[in-house]
């Protein structure tokens, strides 16, 4: 009698003991599983393939881009030292008025190898500038310090502005 | 994909009603499910498989809340320590994408360190999907809800396209039985469609451009400015987001209806209330129930010492503000209404019953002011400007060309947030269908011109 019981017990611990031990198995897969999920997303930043017309109709319409004007191929050669040949669109818009800093650029690349180079062009741009307006301009200076860039998928963004972090999400929001 | 696109109104969605209604019965849900997952994969591919993730945790973890309380398992299994791991699981997801960048600008603040993040987009109506998650956890924890069918069907609850990515809050013990088993009338039909078109004009023809108001005066040079632009500006944006989010819960209802679902209202004229409890018993019911319910509740309500009972109410407004943004503005957003709401509660100044609807309207616009403003020291900086703080001029020529230009879209804005509108529709309904059907054919010519011309306007709701 007593040794049928024990058997039971043992039996119920060990039934016990393996659904524990699924349960903790399944828990721990999910973690893994989610885990891989966000590394991958943090580290890769991918984006859809979106028209650069598209950005562009966000970019105008965006409350925080409002006194910038958009700018042709020549612009952003001699500004940006960028062809517009190279890519497979770009948005850039600054604004005129004297003394200003502000630009946003969008640049949809051909491939994902050329964003490199597209970040090495932004911080020869923005040390151009800050060198420009250094000691005589601390707003200016302060703004361009300030500055943004991100890439995500093939899409290479950046920005000079009073609200940064505003107009890239407006970018984010379209890609 | 928005609502309010030419894309989803003439290919998505006839292509998914030809399908749905063709197909037999047992299919309905596969079908359904395919296509709301395409509608969210439109917006941003790879978080199709954060949501299917989420469906299929949140299923597989309920599956086995319900197993262990069946089965009365030992402590060391129990079933709360289950809903605990799931609750931090999904509320962890919630907080890598929406918040942690928050979180990382104020410890760089406090530590005057320079911690580098990546700005990831957020997914799309992520913090409405976890929270339907959330319900039907806490659901079957609380034996409310039985899991009873497979995956698919709750993958369709959680990702159902009508109210995916804006809302309402739908919870599962209130669709339960049309996951299972639904039909449609004609009635139900043509009801959904009329909901649908009166949803996309609230959208298109009145918070775009009551929107296009608020935008100008925002952007208004500090020459130009006036404390009747100011005024204006708030105006439009509190119509605004009322029409904006109030259509798109519109559009969800008469879609859900179309394919069989009756989703609660998320609006009951929020504007006409007398107090701040009472606007927030008409304002974005589904948020409010679901805090009640699981949060409120759950701390003790109001049936408790008048202390804890402010401590409860500050820690569901802030909440409640942060659910609407990681930013100082919206929690400082939710706890004004905290304190609107202990004073309402606790304070021994009755407002004469003639000035309750006045003064109730006044405290949420000033709510907006800090909803629209980027940061907390705009909100205020606006706060002067609408006051006299400024020393703003109360009217100029700007102001003056503002008033003109939005007086009529504003009165009509204030006269369609009242029922008196709807009750003039229905009336004129039943007494002649042709010109109701006249109108609403008109709205729809109306509302797709507009969104033919129009640029990208996404609905505020959507970064929530």
């Amino acid at each position: 009698m007593n040794k049928h019981l024990h058997k039971n017990k043992y039996t119920m611990k060990t039934t016990t003991d393996y659904r524990r031990l699924k349960a903790l198995i399944i828990k721990a897969i999910f973690l893994v599983i989610l885990f891989a999920f966000l590394v991958m997303v943090y580290s890769a930043g991918t984006a859809k393939n979106v028209p650069v017309n598209k950005i562009e109709k966000a970019m105008t319409s965006s409350k925080y881009t409002q006194g910038m004007q958009t700018q042709t191929p020549r612009e952003l050669a001699r500004y940006m030292k960028l062809s517009s040949t190279d890519f497979d669109g770009f948005y850039y818009a600054r604004s005129t008025e004297n003394l200003a800093v502000d630009e946003v650029l969008v640049i949809k690349a051909k491939s994902r190898s050329q964003l490199n180079s597209l970040k090495d062009a932004v911080e020869t741009r923005v040390n151009q500038q800050t060198k420009n307006y250094q000691g005589y301009a601390p707003k200016q200076v302060a703004k361009l310090k300030n500055y943004k860039v991100l890439t995500k998928g093939k899409y290479l963004f950046y920005c000079v502005a009073d609200k940064p972090d505003k107009i890239s999400e407006v970018f984010t929001d379209v890609i | 994909m928005l609502f309010s696109s030419v894309y989803f109104i003439y290919y998505f969605l006839p292509a998914l009603l030809i399908c749905y209604y063709m197909v037999p019965k047992p299919l309905k849900n596969v079908i359904l499910l395919i296509f709301s997952l395409v509608f969210y994969s439109w917006g941003e591919p790879i978080y199709v498989f954060l949501i299917i993730f989420s469906g299929v945790f949140n299923y597989v973890m309920a599956g086995e809340i319900q197993n262990l309380q069946q089965n009365n398992h030992p402590a060391n299994m129990s079933a709360k320590k289950t809903l605990i791991f799931t609750v931090v699981v999904n509320l962890l997801i919630l907080c890598f994408f929406k918040y942690y960048g928050f979180a990382l600008d104020i410890f760089n603040s406090v530590t005057g360190t320079h911690i580098k993040y990546t700005t990831l987009p957020l997914p799309i109506g992520i913090s409405f999907y976890t929270f339907q998650a959330l319900s039907y956890v806490f659901d079957v924890y609380k034996g409310k809800v039985y899991i009873r069918g497979k995956l698919l069907e709750f993958m369709l609850y959680l990702s159902l396209f009508p109210q995916l990515i804006a809302g309402p809050i739908v919870q599962y013990k209130d669709v339960e039985n049309q996951l299972y088993n639904r039909s449609v009338t004609w009635d139900d039909f043509g009801y959904g469609v009329e909901r649908f078109i009166i949803g996309l004009a609230k959208k298109v023809l009145l918070a775009n451009t009551l929107g296009g108001f608020h935008q100008v005066v925002i952007t208004l040079p500090h020459s130009k400015e006036s404390v009747l632009a100011s005024w204006i500006g708030i105006l439009a944006f509190t119509f605004q987001i009322y029409f904006d989010f109030s259509g798109y819960s519109d559009m969800a209802i008469g879609l859900g209806r179309m394919f069989g679902f009756h989703f609660k209202e998320n609006f009951n004229y929020p504007y006409i209330s007398k107090s701040v409890t009472e606007f927030w018993r008409r304002w974005h019911i589904s948020l409010g129930s679901w805090f009640r319910e699981y949060l409120y509740i759950p701390l003790g309500g109001n049936r408790v010492k008048p202390l804890r009972h402010i401590f409860n109410l500050i820690v569901v407004w802030g909440l409640t503000g942060l659910w609407h943004g990681a930013s100082y503005n919206f929690v400082i957003w939710g706890l004004f209404y905290c304190i609107l709401l202990i004073i309402e509660k606790y304070s021994p100044i009755k407002i004469p019953s003639k000035l309750k609807g006045p003064v109730t309207m006044l405290a949420v616009i000033i709510g907006w002011v800090f909803f629209s403003s980027d940061t907390a020291g705009a909100a205020v900086d606006y706060l002067g400007k609408m006051f006299f703080v400024k020393g703003l001029p109360l009217g100029n020529a700007e102001g003056a060309y503002l008033l003109h230009s939005s007086i009529l879209i504003l009165l009509i804005a204030w006269a369609c947030s009242t029922e008196k509108v709807s009750e003039a529709y229905k009336i004129l309904e039943k007494k002649s269908k042709i010109i109701s059907t006249g109108l609403l054919i008109l709205l729809f010519i109306l509302s797709t011109a507009s969104l033919i011309y129009s640029s990208y306007n996404p609905f505020l709701y959507f970064r929530f």
